[in-house]
């Protein structure tokens, strides 16, 4: 039981690793194909390949069965399970305390930093050799726990393990293991809406958008909540109530399940429970989920189970005004093949890509990744990487000064600031001064708040 | 983890040092043995794979240190178990002797819903070696198996390979009636009441 050794860290929320930590040599092991959903564990099975992984996520309940593992086979990881539990209740079984404070939070072994997070009756951990923050792995493991709640409700979960404390949770979630692998295929490659924890907006011209809302708006039905047009993971629009509101994480989830797996994208009508936890994380939601075009998914959300009819109906005439409209030809466009828009567009030169976060509209926007700047997955993955870096450097608290970070990496100069507005993060050419970086800045701040209404949805449709 | 409808089986494994829990583990684990004792530190971790009837189950096996309570992981370790196994060497009677107090520290910790019927299997292990006039006779020990909750009871020896699997055997059994003996309501049927003009704040879109 080496691990019995760790100490916790002394103070969970400063610990920005080392700079230098695990970019260099990223693996791209299961990269490709997102479709191929069960494939991810195959070559894993060998135990030496299990410990070289750079990331791994468990989950388990509280008796140390497992619930989800991210590699690795059953045999694998349930001893690997008994471990973590170990070496989580050592820590735990120092304390008398019941308000948590004592739990290990996280620590480093080596290069691996280790994060546990208690959500009674689970235990979730992320273990990375890829040099996040603490708090970037917290929020990895929350979206999955996030994910587990969308699947059976907080109240049911809690519901199955009282004064059972040895139930088998997998018994419950069956096939939706994939949403997690999914999600977890995501987090690997660096996903920017989970590392901004916002949403992003397909580029619309802004009358299109305002067309798209009132329809929308003009087919609303009595028990309709909420309804949206989704491209490709980027929404288009979305109409609401005005007294409640969605919430990005459970906008992420949504658009997980729907564009990363092939579940809902199969030109059927798809009547769904999902819970959105950060919404109600006591009860579900039923979505009506139906892809009408290439890229393009209509989803409707009611309380009422037994809406699909209605909302049936209200799905047929959306898409009949939209077509009237000519509307899903300007909504496939925006989306088309991944695009989003390029960098030569805006006038900032030698920019090779950028990440823009509106704090208050919680959603982001990055252009294309350009081929000629990032020709291979290992190198889209390293910007990711040092995304992850510069979002790390400005939101680690360090007497709160540090708000705008810069450093030169290969043949590539990349940036990092986080005002009370926005976060942005860049990459630009090597060996970039700090006049031409603030430069930079300032035209890439000029060129969204002109283009404000095209790039982000304000307020969406409400009714 | 594909195999989601494998049932899943907790099984903690108690008794004095040096009775052979770690040997009757391997044997039926690895089909190995080894007259070299080496304590176990803390916790050891194996599984196995068991046709039951018509179900596959996946036994975790959590092979404790006898050599010292470890009591600041007692409650992670014996919480949510499906089957405890109560072991002792035939030819030590202290260890026979120390089975109650295992038991009892089990059910204080594990605080099962129903101790009247948590599954215990008791094994008596070690009966390879002859010839020993302190040995616990196998009807003092099935006595107190009946005394106790009439638990199961199993002559073993981890050396010979006599026993082993009709111990298990058992033991995966009896958790996996225990895994599934407490039904759970799998309904989805918690629906949210919405308000439409109820106060809450809206935080975006
Ligand atoms: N002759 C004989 N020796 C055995 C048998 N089972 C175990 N032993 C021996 O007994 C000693 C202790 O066995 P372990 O399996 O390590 O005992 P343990 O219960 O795991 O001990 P702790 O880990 O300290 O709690 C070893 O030297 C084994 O070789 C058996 O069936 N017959
Ligand atoms: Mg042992």
């Amino acid at each position: 039981m080496d691990g019995l050794t760790h100490r916790p860290t002394q103070n969970p929320d400063h610990s920005v690793p080392p700079l230098e930590t695990g970019l260099n040599d990223i693996d791209i092991s299961y990269d490709s194909g997102s479709e191929h959903d069960d494939n991810l564990d195959e070559d894993t099975s060998n135990l030496e390949v299990f410990l070289s992984q750079e990331k791994h996520f468990f989950i388990l309940s509280t008796a140390g069965k497992p619930i989800y593992s991210l590699h690795g086979d059953d045999n694998m990881i349930m001893s690997y399970m008994g471990v973590l539990l170990t070496i989580i209740s050592f820590f735990q079984g120092q304390s008398h305390d019941t308000d948590n404070s004592d739990q290990l939070r996280s620590f480093t072994a080596g290069n691996s930093l280790f994060v546990a997070s208690y959500e009674d009756p689970l235990i979730l951990v992320a273990i990375s050799k890829r040099g996040e923050s603490e708090q970037q792995l917290r929020n990895q493991i929350d979206v999955l726990y996030t994910q587990i709640l969308s699947t059976l409700t907080k109240s049911q979960i809690s519901r199955v393990f009282k004064g059972r404390t040895n139930f088998d949770l997998r018994r419950l979630l069956g096939g939706t293991e994939k949403f997690l692998t999914a999600l977890t295929r995501e987090i690997c490659k660096g996903s920017p809406p989970i590392l901004l924890s916002a949403l992003e907006c397909a580029k619309l011209p802004r009358t299109i958008r305002e067309k798209i809302t009132t329809i929308l708006l003009s087919h609303k039905s009595p028990s309709l909540l909420y309804g949206l047009v989704v491209s490709d993971s980027r929404l288009v629009s979305v109409i609401r109530p005005r007294k409640h509101s969605l919430h990005p994480p459970d906008l992420l989830l949504l658009f997980n399940m729907i564009f990363h797996t092939t579940a809902f994208r199969d030109g059927e009508e798809h009547w769904v429970p999902i819970c959105l936890p950060k919404f109600n994380s006591t009860g579900f939601l039923y979505a009506h989920i139906f892809q009408f075009s290439k890229n393009s998914v209509l989803v409707l959300i009611s309380a009422d189970k037994d809406a699909f009819f209605e909302l049936r109906t209200v799905k047929d005439n959306i898409l009949k005004s939209l077509r009237r409209d000519n509307l899903i030809k300007p909504i496939e466009l925006a989306v088309n093949n991944g695009f989003s828009f390029r960098t030569i567009d805006i006038p900032v030169p030698h920019i090779r890509h950028f990440l823009y976060k509106s704090k208050l509209d919680v959603q982001f926007i990055m252009p294309n990744i350009e081929p000629h700047f990032f020709p291979t997955t290992s190198s889209r993955k390293a910007l990711m990487g040092y995304y992850h870096k510069l979002h790390a450097m400005v939101h680690a608290k360090n007497g709160g000064k540090l708000k705008m970070v810069y450093f030169t990496k290969g043949s590539a100069t990349f940036f990092g600031c986080d005002s009370p507005t926005f976060e942005l993060y860049f990459a630009t050419g090597p060996d970039t001064t700090k006049a031409i970086l603030t430069l930079s800045v300032r035209a890439i701040l000029a060129w969204v708040s002109k283009n404000k209404e095209r790039l982000f949805i304000m307020g969406g449709g409400v009714f | 983890m594909s195999h989601r409808k494998k049932a899943m089986l907790k099984i903690v494994i108690l008794g004095d040092s040096g009775v052979g829990k770690t040997s009757l583990i391997r044997q039926y684990v690895d089909n190995k043995f080894s007259t070299q004792y080496k304590a176990t530190i803390g916790a050891d971790f194996f599984n196995r794979e068991l046709q039951v009837d018509d179900h596959t189950v996946k036994m975790q096996l959590w092979d404790t240190a006898g050599q010292e309570r470890f009591q600041s992981l007692g409650v992670a370790f014996y919480r949510g178990a499906d089957c405890c196994v109560l072991v002792y060497d035939v030819n030590n009677p202290k260890s026979f002797e120390a089975l109650k107090a295992w038991r009892d520290e089990f059910l204080v910790q594990a605080n099962p819903r129903d101790p009247e019927t948590f599954p215990f299997v008791v094994v008596g292990n070690k009966v390879d070696i002859e010839d020993n006039n302190k040995r616990v006779s196998t009807k003092r020990a099935q006595a107190f198996c009946r005394a106790n909750g009439n638990m199961p009871y199993f002559e073993t020896s981890a050396k010979e390979a006599i026993g082993v699997e009709a111990a298990f055997e058992v033991i995966a059994r009896n958790a996996l009636s225990q895994a599934e003996s407490e039904d759970y309501n799998e309904d989805f049927t918690d629906a949210i009441n919405i308000h439409l003009d109820s106060d809450k704040s809206p935080c975006m879109c």
